[in-house]
């Protein structure tokens, strides 16, 4: 069931759900709460472009010390960042997220109709926020589209979160991937799993 | 034995849903105020082996001792939610998605430390 906007406040109010800093009227839609993008733009380096770069990388063996010295500011000019058609992006929502575990919400963070119509992506993948998560969200943003789009850094509200109740207390994981077993690890042999 | 003070003690004190943390090094992450986190976790599939968790997290949850820089981490307490604790170790929720776990992991509960 997803949270409409009086009851997303209901749910900021009981501590169920922590947005830093707390969102105005404005941010809220009839289904969702915009979010504002923050003022730490990366990109990754023009050099990794370059011909006879060996850019590939290793799915099951990423060393992220190794990537993160890859990237690097993108320029605010005039207290505007443009992004070009083709240009990759990466930045954080202004606010930061909360969902405590015992919450039973849950959300996914989408990008916004008017921008999408421009050819503007804002998250590419793994949208959802889970019980437990804390932080500000990373924003992975791809222009598509044929305009250069500018964002205003800590203004412009580029995303949207979507709430959602989760039935149950977040435990799935630990009771599929452990189901019937005395510790997370499995049952000690000669041991009956605990039920 | 006397356990030191900053443990979590066991029975009892373990309760799932509250906050606790984890030995880690840390690096700065990719953003300003995000630190680049590396914790050990037991392996599920062989429980006397450990995982090398990386994640990125916003600086507030981690209670860092000095100044990282990139290849010279320093060491840090990471803050992890508490899901489950059960013969002796712990599943832990992370506050982001970690490589290659997700977004829980299984540490010793030994390992789990008081604010």
């Amino acid at each position: 069931m997803i949270l409409c906007d009086y009851k997303i406040k209901e749910a900021i109010e009981k501590g169920e759900l922590v947005v830093t800093p707390a969102p105005v009227a404005s941010q809220y839609d009839s289904t969702a709460l915009n979010l504002r993008v923050g003022d730490d733009f990366r990109k990754w380096r023009e050099a990794l472009k370059a011909p006879g770069f060996d850019g590939s990388i290793d799915l099951d063996h990423v060393h992220l010390s190794e990537l993160l010295p890859l990237t690097e500011p993108v320029e605010v000019v005039n207290g505007i960042v443009t992004i070009a058609p083709g240009d990759f992006v990466l930045v954080r929502s202004l606010e930061r997220v909360s969902f405590p575990l015992k919450s039973k919400l849950a959300a996914r963070v989408e990008g916004r109709s008017t921008l999408a119509r421009l050819g503007f992506s804002v998250h590419i993948t793994a949208p959802t926020i889970h019980a437990g998560f804390d932080g500000r969200i990373t924003l992975e943003i791809l222009n598509h589209g044929p305009f250069a789009i500018k964002l205003r850094p800590n203004q412009s509200e580029i995303c949207q979160l979507i709430i959602e109740c989760v039935k149950g207390i977040p435990k799935r994981q630990v009771q599929t991937r452990f189901l019937g077993q005395s510790t997370p690890l499995g049952t000690p042999k000669g041991k009956t799993p605990r039920k | 034995m006397t356990k030191p003070r900053n443990r979590v003690n066991g029975r009892g004190q373990s309760k799932a849903g509250r906050f606790v943390y984890v030995h880690c090094s840390v690096e700065p992450g990719m953003f300003k105020d995000e630190l680049l986190v590396f914790a050990d976790a037991v392996d599920p599939s062989s429980p006397d082996e450990s995982i090398e968790v990386q994640l990125l997290v916003d600086a507030f949850l981690v209670k860092v001792s000095g100044t990282p820089e990139r290849g010279r981490p320093v060491e840090g307490r990471l803050r992890v939610g508490l899901a489950d604790v059960r013969g002796g170790y712990a599943t832990v929720v992370l506050p982001q998605p970690g490589i290659p776990v997700g977004e829980f992991m299984v540490v010793r509960e030994n390992a789990l430390l008081a604010d």
